[in-house]
Order: structure tokens, then C-alpha cells, then sequence
């Protein structure tokens, strides 16, 4: 019953946009949560992923690529890395949701980090203009906030 | 393949009899229903622990459960109507919602049981499982594969012997981020955690950060930053102060900082009680240094100004310094701080430098002290000694050798690397500020 094949097989993965993607599956094995599907439901192959859109799925297909290749070198490979995170923000929060739902830790490290070097050494009001986040605090609330973290306003980067 | 079965089939048997007696004897019908005794550890050495027994039907897709053992319903949490119709695998789900394996499953260990039901064979292995309410177990499985007459598989028995997992669920993600804080934007409607995907209506108004799950922010965007930043970036809205008070937050972000071994080390120190935002604040703004008024005995005679003194680990060392009518002086003072009475004591040394003031002492390499120059009898100096306080009989040396920095007092110098001396400024007679010199010293 088990099959070993020598050909290239082949995945489907199907976007949330019901757009169809046809890798390599030693590409598409990188996932985990897709390595995972692919043990588990022997089933069929066209592999369904509603938590991801096309646009999305293009650009991690892309870093998966480059990522399979063995022949590259650490220097490339780093360099491959903080090419692609150089994106909009807001492009960068979809492939974080992405990467989190494939399970693909270096992207979602890599991501992550960009976006934790964005905020280091901020002020709150720097952070919340960049990343668009309202201030839900009440105004008493937070003084008594900013009052306990007094040590930690000191020095950031100038607004 | 029929002797092997019979072995299974008898091993099966056997099971099921010391399960018998083992549920008539040791547990009532409350206990079976109730709380288990999960954490006695005994009770999980091999042969005494009760199997549990799951019976799948192989000739329908899937293999879906037929039969589950009461201890299996003990261990695991899931009643029997729970389970049967499905295919065992939820057993690798921490949540019963949960759409995919938990990551810390091992999924060579899973393709292996697949690997074996494929071929019809026996399979013996280890396994992370999740009780229904979530805690981590080990699962040492066995499958057994049974054929009817014509040979086909037509059963799979699984036993099970379950105990405790020593996994470290917080070294992986969500286990840490319980629903505390989503449970307060559920009620705005602006977050639904448990599909992880927003609420399109309202899509406009989130901004991209926040439709990260708290698991995404704070495990890996938050615990990037340091310390400081994690505090003052509570204040950016409700939902982020709310991850940044996690006390396991706060422990990974201190541990990125200053390393594992250093966070250790506080954590002993200050007893798990000041929590990791308050050591945050005081590694950071160091307020937990302060000055103490501290009464030591003995005293250092006779009495002198413009003398050198230095640390020596928790030792403080005096050299020299102006006495009365400007008499330099030459003797040497240790006051040990690690003493239950702390007091000064004069060094009794073989033989000691010129006396002087003005000069420098330093430390090197825990119990060696330099001096360096200063203003003697016979004027300004640029002599090196060197005094091993730890010596049984401690005397200073002479270093010499090399083209020695001018001779110059109220200069200062500081020690590098353990065997290094840099000089820097002072002044000649004629009151020139002087270049700053390296010289080595290898004591």
C-alpha cells in the first residue's frame, strides 16, 4: 500500500479566492500545516486553504522557493530574507496571518522581526500613529498607566 | 501472520483482565467519572498502569472508533459517545476545536502510524496527546492489526498507556495566551478569536497589527522587544497593555535581553516575588542601587587626604596618599565588606613602594592591584608596582621594562582585558595635561 513515487509530485493548493496554485509538493511540504494535511488526509490532492488569499499566497510561494533550494548560501539567503521584508506594513501583517495559519516559522520570524524593529524605541504615540491603532484608554486611565511605566518614556526616538 | 495474531489477541486478554480487576479494586464509580488521579506519580510505573483500549474499524474509511475502555475515557477526558465515529487522531489536538495537530506532536512519529496501518503492520511507539481539557499526556501507543477469516484487516486495536507529559507547552505558543484578553473584544465585536479571522463589517476601522492573534503579538512581535520598549508600549491601547502584563511575557522579553543565565540567576535571587516587570524597570533604570550609610570598624592611621583606593571584588584597598606636613605615605589598607564585621586593616607587606599621593591604584584580575605614579618625595613618579593581596606573604613589585609614560600625578587609570593598564591625563609640574599611555602588565 505505501507508494513511493521518483516523479515530481505535484500539489494543488486552492486560495481563499478559490484561485488554484499547482507546486512542487517538496515546496509546499515546508508548511507544516500543509505537511500535516497531506499526511493526515490521505484524500484528494487539491489542497484547500480558505485562510489565505491569492495575492498572499503568491508572494509565500515565492519565499518557499527560494527557501527549498539548498545550493544557496547563508549570505544569499539573508540577504533573499531582508529583501522580501521590505514591504508595506500592512502587507506584512497578511503574510504574518499566513504564515502563522501554514506554519512556516522562518517567515513568520522574519516578519515579526521587521515589525518588532519598527517599534523599537517608540513612543506609544509614535506606535499608535504608524500602525493606525486607536487609544481605547479612558484618559485617567491612562495617566495611571504612563505613571507606572515613567522609566520607559525616557530617550526614545524623537516623533 | 496467525501466530502473531494470536499473540496479540492473547496480550489482548490479558489487558482486559488485570483491567477488570484493577477497575473493580482500586476504582469506585465516582472516581471513574470524576478527577483522576493524574498526578500520583506512582501510579504510572509500567505494568501496574490500567490500559487503555481503543477498537477501530478498518474496513471503514478513516478507520473510525467502535470501542473505547473506560480508562480510556478516564485518561483522556472524551466519553465514549464523543468519539466513536471519529478517527482517533483529535487525541493530537490540544483543543477540541482545533483544526490542526498541536506542533509539538511529532509528526515523524504520526506518518510512521500511517505508514504502518497503510501496510498492515504492528506499530509500538511514543506520542504527545492532549486530554479534552487540554493538558499534555504521553501516549505509549500500540497498534495491532485484525484480520478476519479471509485475512483482510477488519480491526485495529490500539492500547494505550498514558502518563503525564514533562513537555514544556510554554516553550511553544498558545498555551501561555489564555482567552482573558480576547474575551474583552469579543464583546466589542471588533475580534473573534476563535476563528482567528476578523469580522469583515467592521474591517475598516482595525489596523493591520491587531488582527494578529494575541499568541502572533505577543510571542513573536513583542517578546523582540526589549524590556523597555515592552513597558512603554503598553500604554498604545488596552489590548497591548493587556499582553505586555503577562508575567510569561515579560520573563521571555528579560531572557532575550540579558540571556537565559542571567534571568536564572534572578529569578533565584529575588525568589519568583518581584515579578518581571518591576526587575525590568530596575535593570533598566538601575533604581535598586542606592547609596547606604555603612559603619566599619578599625581606621586607616594616621589620617591622610589624596590618597588611591580601588575594589578588589568585595574588597576595598587603600594605597598611600598626603599625610600631615605632606609626608607621602606607603602603607596599604583592606577593608574586607564580605566580613560580618567589616573593618580596616593595614596589610602587612614585605616591602612597598615610594611613598606619594596623587598617584592611581587599580585592580587587576580579581586580587592583583596596580599603582601607578603620583607625587613622592623625590617628585613626580611614573614607577609601576604591583601587590597580589591574596599572596601569603603579599609584596609589591616592581614592574618594569619598556618605554614607561611620563612621570605625571592626579592622572587616572583603569585596567583591560586583565592584564593592561591605561593611563590617561595628569599633570607635570609645569601643569600640562598628558596623553593617555597603555602599558602591559602581566603579573
Amino acid at each position: 500500500m505505501a507508494t513511493t513515487t521518483t516523479e515530481t509530485k505535484m500539489l494543488t493548493l486552492c486560495t481563499s479566492d478559490k484561485q488554484q496554485f499547482q507546486i512542487e509538493e517538496t515546496i509546499a511540504l515546508q508548511a507544516v500545516t500543509i505537511r500535516n494535511m497531506v499526511e493526515d488526509e490521505c484524500a484528494s490532492n487539491v489542497i484547500p486553504l480558505p485562510n489565505v488569499n491569492s495575492k498572499i499566497m503568491i508572494q509565500i510561494i515565492e519565499y518557499l522557493k527560494k527557501h527549498v533550494d539548498s545550493s544557496v548560501s547563508k549570505e544569499d539567503m539573508e540577504k533573499f530574507d531582508s529583501a522580501f521584508v521590505e514591504k508595506k506594513l500592512s502587507e506584512i501583517f497578511d503574510i504574518i496571518l499566513a504564515a502563522n495559519y501554514l506554519n512556516i516559522k522562518n517567515l513568520l520570524d522574519i516578519c515579526c522581526q521587521r515589525v518588532a524593529d519598527v517599534m523599537k524605541n517608540k513612543s506609544p504615540e509614535w506606535v499608535r500613529r504608524t500602525f493606525n491603532i486607536v487609544n481605547d484608554f479612558t484618559a485617567e486611565e491612562e495617566a495611571k498607566i504612563r505613571k507606572e511605566h515613567e522609566w520607559a518614556f525616557e530617550g526614545v526616538d524623537e516623533d | 501472520m496467525g501466530v502473531e495474531q494470536d499473540e496479540h489477541e492473547g496480550e489482548f486478554e490479558r489487558c482486559e483482565k488485570r483491567l477488570k480487576c484493577f477497575g473493580g479494586e482500586e476504582l469506585s464509580e465516582d472516581e471513574r467519572g470524576g478527577k483522576l488521579p493524574l498526578q500520583s506519580g506512582d501510579f504510572f510505573f509500567y505494568p501496574m498502569v490500567p490500559s487503555s483500549i481503543v477498537v477501530s474499524d478498518a474496513l471503514e474509511p478513516d478507520f473510525p472508533i467502535i470501542y473505547v475502555n473506560t480508562v480510556f475515557e478516564m485518561f483522556t477526558g472524551y466519553r465514549a459517545h464523543e468519539v466513536l465515529g471519529r478517527n482517533c487522531r483529535f487525541l493530537q489536538y490540544r483543543d477540541p476545536h482545533a483544526q490542526r495537530r498541536h506542533p509539538l506532536v511529532d509528526p515523524v512519529v504520526v506518518s510512521e502510524i500511517r505508514r504502518c496501518l497503510e501496510e498492515g503492520i504492528g506499530f509500538q511507539g511514543e506520542l504527545l496527546n492532549f486530554r479534552k481539557d487540554g493538558t499534555p499526556l504521553v501516549n505509549r501507543l500500540r497498534l495491532a492489526p485484525i484480520h478476519g477469516d479471509d485475512g483482510t484487516i477488519t480491526h485495529v486495536i490500539g492500547i494505550q498507556v498514558f502518563s503525564e507529559a514533562k513537555t514544556d507547552l510554554n516553550s511553544v505558543s498558545y498555551p501561555v495566551f489564555k482567552e482573558s484578553c480576547q474575551q474583552q473584544f469579543d464583546q466589542t465585536g471588533y475580534y473573534s478569536p476563535k476563528s482567528g479571522q476578523l469580522q469583515h463589517s467592521r474591517h475598516e476601522e482595525i489596523c493591520g497589527i491587531l488582527q494578529l492573534s494575541d499568541e502572533v503579538l505577543a510571542q513573536n512581535i513583542l517578546s523582540r522587544l526589549t524590556p523597555r520598549d515592552v513597558a512603554s508600549i503598553g500604554s498604545v491601547c488596552r489590548r497591548i497593555c493587556q499582553l505586555t502584563k503577562n508575567e510569561h511575557l515579560r520573563k521571555m522579553v528579560c531572557q532575550n535581553a540579558w540571556g537565559r543565565e542571567v534571568t536564572g540567576a534572578l529569578e533565584l535571587m529575588t525568589k519568583k516575588k518581584l515579578g518581571w516587570g518591576r526587575l525590568a524597570r530596575e535593570l533598566t533604570t538601575l533604581e535598586a542601587v542606592c547609596w547606604k550609610k555603612l559603619t566599619v570598624g578599625g581606621a586607616v592611621e594616621p589620617s591622610r587626604c589624596n590618597f588611591s583606593a580601588c575594589a578588589a571584588g568585595n574588597r576595598l584597598v587603600l594605597f598611600g596618599g598626603e599625610g600631615v606636613n605632606m609626608q607621602p605615605m606607603d602603607d596599604t589598607f583592606v577593608l574586607n565588606l564580605d566580613a560580618a564585621n567589616p573593618e580596616w586593616r593595614r596589610v602587612s607587606v614585605k616591602s612597598s613602594p615610594p611613598g606619594r599621593w596623587g598617584h592611581t591604584l587599580s585592580c587587576l584580575n580579581g586580587s592583583w592591584l596596580v599603582v601607578f605614579g603620583g607625587y613622592g618625595r623625590q617628585g613626580l613618579l611614573n614607577d609601576v608596582f604591583v601587590l597580589d593581596l591574596d599572596a601569603k606573604q603579599p609584596t609589591w613589585k616592581e614592574v618594569s621594562g619598556g618605554t614607561p609614560p611620563l612621570p605625571r600625578s592626579w592622572h587616572s587609570s583603569c585596567t583591560v582585558e586583565g592584564s593592561k593598564l591605561v593611563v590617561s591625563g595628569g599633570c607635570t609640574d609645569a601643569g600640562v595635561l598628558l596623553r593617555t599611555h597603555i602599558c602591559w602588565i602581566s603579573p
